[in-house]
């Protein structure tokens, strides 16, 4: 296919990862073309490197694909990288005086409470970089004490002093009375201009001190890199014709202009794993499984989220590098059981698998690179799932023999097993950390994960999937096609998105809705100014959420407001009341219509709606996959070998039935088929598993 | 070992999700932000096979009072029944805190099943809350609720719930907890039964005695075993003025660690008692704490020690000794004379002393002003931690109040909150902007050493350095709380 009359102008999502950089470039007629490339230290060579591979992929050059691209969506983990690594700018904060320590004290939240051993995170913000101000307001917003702009104007030069070159500004009760923060905003103009400031009414204007300081905090600290770098990228581009939009991934599932996403870089944090959500709901509504709990298996982790009627969960109660960022953000909850999971025996003789990981280097004990101890990748090697010599699409050659020896050696010797008990072992302890992880998800939200569909992404996801749909109780697992590329699918899905938050306290019977409305007017009114993009927007939706608990609880629950008009009227309330008291029900298996409800938050998505994305449904062949069929193996599903037919994945046609057992092989991927599933190849070539379901009752899928 | 690692990883996530969502639904901020209770799963034979807790005082008691419930109603246990008590002496701790059961049948046949354990608003006595610094029996801090059925076989027993509900002064939060917990356990008994659908009762029986005695071993494995000779400590402190000890002996024998508390003080006519189940969860916690992995809380952990708890001492007074006090207080002395009976003990050496919660208050409306009283807990900072960071680990789950809610919500203005530049402690000040309250100050006090203090400024000015009743907190007025520190000043460096 070529770039000129029959394909293009293409719309480029591009992702990048620790290890690779994924590019999907896609047309208005569905033809899709995507890549991976290896990521780079300035992530900006990366990008251009992807989109130059696509465009030859696609038959044409890097400017000529570029000039006619409207849109570029990028991913990317600049901001997650900096906060990881503590590799952020020089950050000072201005605070109410009296409590500067906040940020210390994360309120009493230790990630172990029985350990005494534990050391307190990285001060991104040392304490001679907090400065107290003089200055408060009370819980109205009215000024007890005035802003002291002299002492404002002596931090601000203190800091100049220091080369500090962010400042985050976060007051008490800013989210009810902006001025101070405001204010101190323009002494920063007047005093050190090239400061980056962050202030935390427009950060996260919510109530609780904290949170909200940390957020901002965290801000200040990952925005000049991220401007730096979006800067820098964008400049390439345009280097190379580029005269299309520039949006950023953001984690709430939405993309951002550059202007917006340097700003609020926080925004951008996790952007990768939110695009891999994004486009499983776009893969559940294309392939008719609205409800899914995708799982994205990687090198060092197990990531998994669910989705209800095709919206991804958000979470305000995020921590990233042990920084509380209160944003709305998808929810995705992280384990540490990747492929580079080490298996080893504790000191009383049980085996245990992770959290450590080998990592990249020295890696799994048959990348050959000096690793010896047992892995995931290892077993999975051992017991024949994946193929040595077509790894990574045969990039890479794996050593069998050094995983069998690390698996002997490490494991099945000291504890007297046979090398395949033990790696069947390891395997099982592995799938059932993982369906544990799936099992906190689901149940934490009130739902039974017998209902849901499982999507499989990352390497090693579609190895392990079948075997947690029949723990789990699972009927279906899905795998996309584009599941190397997953995340840079996503970003060219995703639509526009902003949300505004606003505190607004109130008990529900003395609701003031003129006051509500006015709020969520002026919030649609900023959020617009907030959104741009206005050349790719077909439409837009705002979505009103209120964060509601009974009174005197400490949670809230977020329900969305019923109302088909602009206007909140009582009976919308009604409706939204009565779906509140549905969702804490399905949330906490207690409800109480008889208890007082208070109202904590509003917020509002406004999204931006863009051209969906097009993808053709191909008809059906024939069902036998024989053509596909490249080999047999010996495989281990017990402790006797079976063999196993597999098939090469790119030959895999539309309405190819594979009963198990099987292994399906394509680039970046290994899909295994256990006994007693079938796999179909579906009209836009995701593998769909049937799971034949145990007898009822035998699964644990938590029927709440 | 394997099948049982994984089966008894499925019985652990019955009991973190049922404590979990406990905290999340409950109308408590005792619970909801303090995490005052424990969820756990046990079996048929009342052994704990999974305790999710965050509070130490819960450790021993949510076993022994559901040994007591066990005991009092023997064999008259149907399906359907829920069993509640809330006495220190029936397997207890302190006053106000709810144990509730649900035994679940399969068969006929008792397997496992779920309990709560919870701290509540407030059950009567003399103060809102129940911490009577002046406490000398048990009636003045609490209704003692013993063994009784809330639900006979699936039926609410309303004369009981009455009851419950007319010996509070707060029966809103304490029917909306008490409906959480029901809601709680039936989720987790819903769980369970389809766990024993997956694994057997009899083939759990068997995974979970493998799992018992791993647990063990691992702990014992770290725990010390070079008290040669036995470890011993005294720890004195304060009650109100009169001279207190826990001492104790740590010695290992056979097969565990064998902790004896001879040589402490007899039992107190103050609220300084500690039960039997309270002062082994003391004696206990800060040896966990010191573990390099966090062990499973069950029977296998449980067995490692035993105990000599000398009888009408202050670690197993005899009724009617009241005990309020017993967690907060005598728990952080008893933990403290542990650790320091351990001190040459590699494993412990570096962690030094355990600080309990430090000075709070319970903050409520004149007594007699109105029908519904909903007292605040307020633990607004922590003594920070020796080693490490944050609190320290008898500080439990708790999370510091914010500053916007407690303005928001309780109408204090707190002013500051920030290291002491003196010895890196902690000082919280808040500033009443409502109507005038009264306030119950509790805090640990000893000769030699400094555990916090409370000041009053304005009107009344007063500094607090121990406990005291009903002080009042009026309009205008400012309290300081101070928290002891590593010592030198905060570091400005990080």
């Amino acid at each position: 296919m070529a770039v000129g009359e029959e394909a293009g102008p293409w719309v480029i999502g591009v992702d990048v990862g620790g290890t690779f950089t994924d590019v999907v470039a896609v047309d208005p007629r569905g033809n899709m073309v995507t890549t991976k490339t290896p990521s780079t230290p300035d992530q900006s060579d990366g990008v251009v490197d992807g989109i130059e591979k696509v465009a030859e992929k696609a038959g044409g050059t890097l400017s000529g694909m570029l000039s006619a691209c409207p849109l570029i969506v990028h991913g990317t983990t600049v901001a997650t990288n900096t906060l990881l690594e503590y590799q952020g700018a020089k950050t000072g904060l201005l605070t109410t005086e009296g409590f500067r320590d906040e940020i210390e004290f994360r309120r009493a939240y230790k990630e172990s409470v029985f350990s005494a051993r534990l050391q307190s995170p990285y001060q991104i913000v040392p304490r001679r970089f907090r400065i107290g101000i003089p200055e408060r307001l009370d819980q109205e917003g009215n000024v007890l004490t005035e802003l002291d702009e002299n002492a404002v104007r002596q931090a601000l030069r203190e800091f100049q002093k220091e080369g500090i070159e962010a400042v985050a500004v976060s007051f008490l009760f800013s989210f009810v009375n902006s001025e101070h923060e405001q204010r101190v905003y323009e002494l920063v103009q007047e005093e050190a201009p090239e400061m980056f400031v962050s202030l935390s009414h427009e950060v996260l204007p919510q109530i609780r001190e904290f949170e909200r300081v940390s957020t901002t905090v965290v801000n200040a600290y990952t925005g000049p890199g991220m401007q730096s770098y979006l800067n820098h990228l964008e400049t390439r581009l345009r280097g190379h014709q580029f005269e299309g939009e520039l949006f950023v991934m953001q984690s709430n599932g939405g993309v951002q202009n550059v202007v917006q996403s340097g700003k609020f870089a926080a925004g951008g944090l996790l952007s990768g794993p939110a695009g891999g959500v994004t486009a499983a709901s776009f893969i559940g509504a294309r392939s008719g499984h609205p409800n899914l709990i995708t799982v994205d298996m990687g090198g060092t982790s197990y990531d998994v989220s669910v989705i209800e009627n095709l919206e991804p969960t958000v979470t305000t109660e995020s921590w990233i590098s042990r920084y509380r960022v209160a944003l709305p953000m998808m929810d995705i909850h992280t384990v540490g059981s990747g492929g580079g999971s080490i298996a080893w025996i504790d000191n009383g003789g049980a085996l245990q698998v992770g959290p450590k990981s080998a990592g990249a280097v020295p890696g799994p004990a048959c990348y050959a690179q000096g690793g010896t101890e047992p892995t995931v990748t290892d077993v999975n090697v051992f017991l024949g799932y994946i193929n040595p010599g077509h790894f990574l699409g045969g990039e890479m050659k794996l050593d069998a023999d050094l995983a069998e020896k690390a698996i002997r050696t490490n494991i099945a010797e000291p504890l007297g097993l046979s090398t395949v008990e033990a790696a069947l072992a390891i395997s099982e302890i592995v799938n059932n950390d993982m369906s544990n992880a799936v099992r906190f998800v689901t149940t934490q939200r009130g739902f039974d994960p017998r209902s849901f569909s499982l999507l499989a992404m990352g390497g090693a996801g579609a190895i392990h999937a079948g075997r947690q749909a029949e723990d789990l109780g699972i009927n279906t697992v899905v795998i996309p096609l584009q599941a190397p590329v997953f995340s840079a699918l996503g970003d060219v899905a995703a639509n526009l998105k902003v949300t505004e938050l606003k505190t607004r306290f109130e008990r529900l019977q003395d609701i003031d809705l003129e006051g509500m409305n006015a709020d969520f007017e002026k919030m649609e009114k900023t959020a617009r100014e907030k959104l741009g993009g206005g050349d790719v927007v077909r439409q837009f939706e705002a979505h009103r959420y209120v964060a509601m608990r009974y009174a005197g609880e400490v949670h809230e629950v977020t329900v969305p407001v019923r109302s088909r008009t602009k206007r909140i009227t009582a009976l919308n309330m009604e409706a939204t009341l009565s779906d509140f008291h549905a969702l804490h029900e399905r949330l906490y298996a207690h409800k109480d219509l008889s208890q007082d409800v208070e109202i904590l938050n509003l917020s509002l998505d406004l999204i931006g709606v863009r051209e969906r994305l097009p993808m053709e449904e191909e008809a059906f062949a024939a069902e036998d996959p024989a053509p596909a069929k490249i080999g047999e193996r010996n495989m281990y599903f017990s402790e006797e070998p079976a063999i196993v037919p597999f098939y090469d994945g790119s030959w895999l046609q539309p309405g190819n039935l594979i009963e198990g057992p099987g292994v399906i092989e394509q680039w970046g991927t290994t899909i295994v088929v256990y006994p007693n599933q079938e796999a179909l190849i579906d009209a836009y070539r995701n593998c769909v598993i049937e799971v034949k379901q145990m007898e009822s009752g035998l699964q644990t899928g938590w029927n709440t | 070992m394997i099948e049982a690692q994984v089966a008894y990883s499925k019985l652990e996530a019955v009991s973190r999700e049922m404590g979990e969502r406990f905290q999340r639904i409950s109308r408590s901020p005792l619970i909801a932000q303090d995490r005052a209770f424990a969820a756990a799963v046990m079996t048929s034979d009342m052994e704990l096979a999974a305790q999710h807790q965050l509070e130490a005082g819960h450790l021993f008691a949510l076993k022994e009072s559901v040994a007591a419930l066990f005991d009092y109603f023997s064999f008259d246990i149907a399906e359907g029944d829920i069993l509640l008590t809330a006495d220190p002496y029936s397997g207890g701790t302190q006053a106000q805190t709810i144990t509730m059961a649900a035994p679940l049948f399969y068969e006929g046949e008792l397997i496992l099943f779920p309990v709560l354990r919870a701290q509540m608003a407030d059950m009567s006595g003399e103060y809102p809350g129940g911490f009577h610094p002046d406490a000398f029996e048990v009636w003045q801090e609490s209704v003692r609720v013993t063994p009784l059925k809330l639900y006979k076989q699936g039926v609410k027993q309303r004369d009981l719930w009455n009851f419950l509900l007319a010996n509070t002064r707060a029966p809103s939060v304490l029917e909306a907890d008490l409906e959480a917990m029901h809601a709680c356990l039936q989720t987790a008994q819903k769980q369970l039964l389809q766990l024993n659908g997956q694994i057997p009762a009899e083939k759990m029986e068997n995974y979970l005695e493998e799992i018992f005695q791993y647990t063990r071993q691992q702990a014992l494995r770290e725990l010390p075993s070079e008290l040669e000779p036995a470890g011993q400590a005294s720890v004195s402190f304060q009650a109100d003025g009169e001279p207190l000890a826990v001492a104790v002996t740590i010695q290992q024998i056979e097969d565990g660690l064998h902790l004896d508390f001879s040589g402490t003080s007899v039992q107190t006519n103050a609220p300084f008692n500690m039960t039997r189940a309270s002062a082994k969860a003391y004696a206990v916690w800060p040896l966990i704490a010191a573990l390099k992995e966090e062990p499973s809380l069950n029977e296998g952990l449980l067995s490692a020690f035993t105990f000599t708890l000398p009888e009408g001492s202050l670690v197993s007074p005899n009724l009617p000794a009241a005990t309020a006090f017993s967690g907060i207080i005598t728990g952080h002395f008893t933990a403290e004379a542990v650790m320091a009976a351990c001190h040459d003990f590699e494993g412990t050496r570096d962690i030094d002393p355990v600080h309990g919660p430090g000075p709070q208050a319970v903050l409520f409306p004149p007594i007699g002003t109105e029908r519904e009283i909903e007292p605040l807990f307020l633990i607004p900072g922590y003594p920070r931690s020796p080693e490490g960071m944050g609190p320290p680990a008898l500080f439990g789950g708790r999370r510091l109040v914010s500053a916007e809610e407690l303005e928001v919500h309780y109408g204090f203005r707190m002013t500051s909150r920030e290291w002491k530049e003196e010895d890196g402690g902690m000082a919280v000040s808040i500033q009443n902007d409502g109507q005038d309250v009264m306030m119950n100050i509790l805090m640990p006090e000893a000769a030699n050493r400094y555990y916090g203090h409370v000041e009053r400024t304005m009107e009344n000015p007063f500094t607090f350095t121990r406990s005291a009743a009903e002080e009042r907190f009026g309009t205008g007025e400012e309290v300081t709380f101070y928290y002891p520190g590593k010592g030198g000043a905060a570091d400005e460096s990080k």
